[in-house]
């Protein structure tokens, strides 16, 4: 009879070990996944090759020529306001981007994309750079989709590689569920939607709301913008909305409009007529693309 | 990959490293947050890669009170020039399959600094400890050539440690891939415990001076390991004066960052009853 230790010894394989092998009715012998091995970390051969292909930035013709022909060869930008999200997104749609901007380049951060596509065929996951008309040295990052937090870094690097930042003040605006709102109110006590922010150490704006409580914290594209600009000396802020609901509501997205009336973002809003009407439109589209039956 | 806060000389000639590698229970964590809060070590640079995941937060430990905004990002450097202490604390887990560029790139920063010992806190998995471990101390250690010779029997004797045991049961599968391992490597397994197995291997071949700590642990409440954790290190590094048993009953000379407030969740909202 084999010993019990023996048994319990293969039960308890790991990826270290040889798994344990099983021959099949057919005889052959195969390797069985083990319970053991959950969620270490350790991997062999293939560890150099990264999961996700890198994000991929594009220019558009014009643009590339302006930077071309900046000083330094980077584009001398004075604002860069990067939304992520639908909510933050919709927001900038209303009420920053509705004057007719000019999309200026692309990040192509879709994680599944071939290498082989054609460049009319944009990935949803795409992110589109642009730049208002009347403000020309204001850039809009709209990502409207989630960016997966491995790329995140690389994405940063790629967007900030041609802006001068000697004069750059960045504004991030992100959104994240009350329910991960760590707070010793109950949620009866709460108000939601509210705004929390986290800024770099060189940003002297004031800010337009309460700065996010320790021990809360903003992960993904944010938190990968605000590292950089932390650790390279540039001025960021991040304000991230805490929104209640499984759906979209208007009042969600109108959780940034703080923001609207105080500098920087006054010195380029422009009143949209039509704001309401963009953001019922939004958050109908939403909830038609959220239902089941449809 | 370490980029300095300030625009003074990193020269850390002398220095000791220590190291949280990001493994069960966040043990080696959460004893890095007790040393920085407790020595009150101050942010000397970022390690800043694409192999570490992003974070941002708020001011984890709480000194200067929540509206001044001290940014705090997922993995810092912190040092002590009196003490000649230098240590990292990495919030998140690295990227998957960029492992291996984070080690390359970590031994390179040890190297240029010249740091002149290094100590990796990490965990490991309880449940795959072999019968001789299952009682007495879950406190291990391993030690690379290089550190043996500088420190003798110090581990062993005078603080009575137990070095990590290798796996050379009879009755126990071989471990795989063992050939490319350095002899001084080979039987070591730490299940759980992050980048430690392989840093450990990188250490051996490159003649680094490396001690890693070790503590058997399942997930959960694990704040009282990550306590046992850096009490084992103090009795080596004597890092602070520890009270006398006798007159310290439940006082711990370690102080506990504010990041730690509601680590296991909020309380529940009494309306709901």
């Amino acid at each position: 009879m084999k010993p019990l230790k023996a048994i319990c010894s293969q039960t308890l394989v790991s990826k270290d070990t040889q798994a344990p092998k099983m021959a099949t009715f057919f005889g052959e012998v195969i390797n069985l996944p083990s319970r053991a091995v959950d969620d270490d970390e350790e991997e062999e051969e293939d560890e150099t090759q990264s999961r996700f292909p890198e994000p991929e930035l594009q220019w558009k013709h014009d643009f590339q020529k302006d930077i071309e022909q900046s000083p330094g060869k980077r584009f001398g930008c004075e604002m860069l306001i990067i939304g992520i999200g639908p909510a933050a997104t919709g927001f900038l749609d209303a009420y920053i981007l509705w004057d007719d901007p000019t999309i200026v380049g692309t990040i192509d951060c879709d994680p599944n994309r071939s290498e082989v596509r054609p460049e009319s065929v944009a990935g949803h996951r795409t992110c589109s750079v642009y730049r208002l008309k009347r403000q020309p040295e204001v850039l809009v990052c709209q990502c409207k989709h989630e960016i997966v937090p491995e790329m995140c870094h690389i994405w940063t690097e790629k967007m900030f590689q041609d802006l001068d930042t000697t004069k750059l003040q960045v504004i991030v605006m992100d959104t994240a569920p009350t329910t991960e709102y760590r707070t010793q109110m109950s949620p009866s006590e709460m108000s939601t939607p509210f705004l929390r922010s986290l800024q770099s150490q060189t940003h002297s704006s004031k800010l337009q709301c309460q700065v996010l409580e320790s021990p809360n914290v903003v992960k993904g594209l944010s938190a990968a913008v605000l590292s950089h600009c932390h650790i390279f000396g540039v001025s960021c802020v991040v304000y991230v909305g805490f929104l209640d609901g499984l759906f979209l509501h208007t009042d969600d997205i109108k959780v940034f409009n703080s923001l609207l009336s105080n500098s920087p973002l006054k010195k380029i809003y422009k009143k949209n007529p039509n704001a309401d009407a963009v953001l019922r439109k939004l958050v109908e589209r939403r909830a038609l693309h959220g239902s089941l039956y449809t | 990959m370490f980029i300095s806060a300030a625009s003074s000389s990193n020269d850390w000639s002398g220095f000791t490293l220590i190291l949280p590698a990001v493994s069960v229970g966040n043990v080696a964590q959460l004893a890095s947050d007790l040393l920085i809060s407790t020595l009150e070590l101050t942010k000397a640079g970022y390690l800043h890669d694409a192999s570490i995941l992003p974070l941002c937060g708020n001011d984890p430990f709480g000194r200067s009170g929540v509206t001044e905004g001290r940014l705090v990002t997922s993995a810092e450097v912190y040092e002590s020039k009196q003490r000649k202490l230098v240590v990292v604390q990495q919030r998140t887990p690295l990227v998957k399959g960029k492992q291996a560029d984070f080690r390359r790139k970590l031994l390179a920063w040890i190297k240029d600094a010249k740091f002149s010992r290094v100590i990796l806190l990490t965990s490991s998995q309880s449940h795959e400890r072999t019968d001789a471990q299952l009682t007495g101390s879950q406190f291990r250690y391993l030690t690379t050539p290089k550190l043996d010779d500088q420190l003798g029997t110090v581990l062993s004797e005078q603080l009575h440690w137990k070095r990590l045991e290798k796996r050379e049961n009879q009755w126990a599968p071989p471990l795989a891939n063992e050939e490319g391992r350095p002899e001084c490597a080979r039987g070591i397994y730490i299940p759980g415990g992050g980048i430690a197995k392989k840093f450990f291997d990188d250490c051996c071949t490159q003649d680094i001076p490396l001690a890693i700590l070790l503590l058997f642990c399942s997930e959960g409440d694990n704040i009282p390991d990550a306590l046992s954790m850096v009490t084992h290190l103090n009795h080596w590094q004597q890092l602070i004066q520890e009270p006398e048993s006798t007159q310290s009953e439940g006082r711990s000379p370690w102080r506990i960052p504010s990041s730690w407030s509601m680590l296991y969740g909020p309380q529940f909202d009494p309306s709901i009853y």
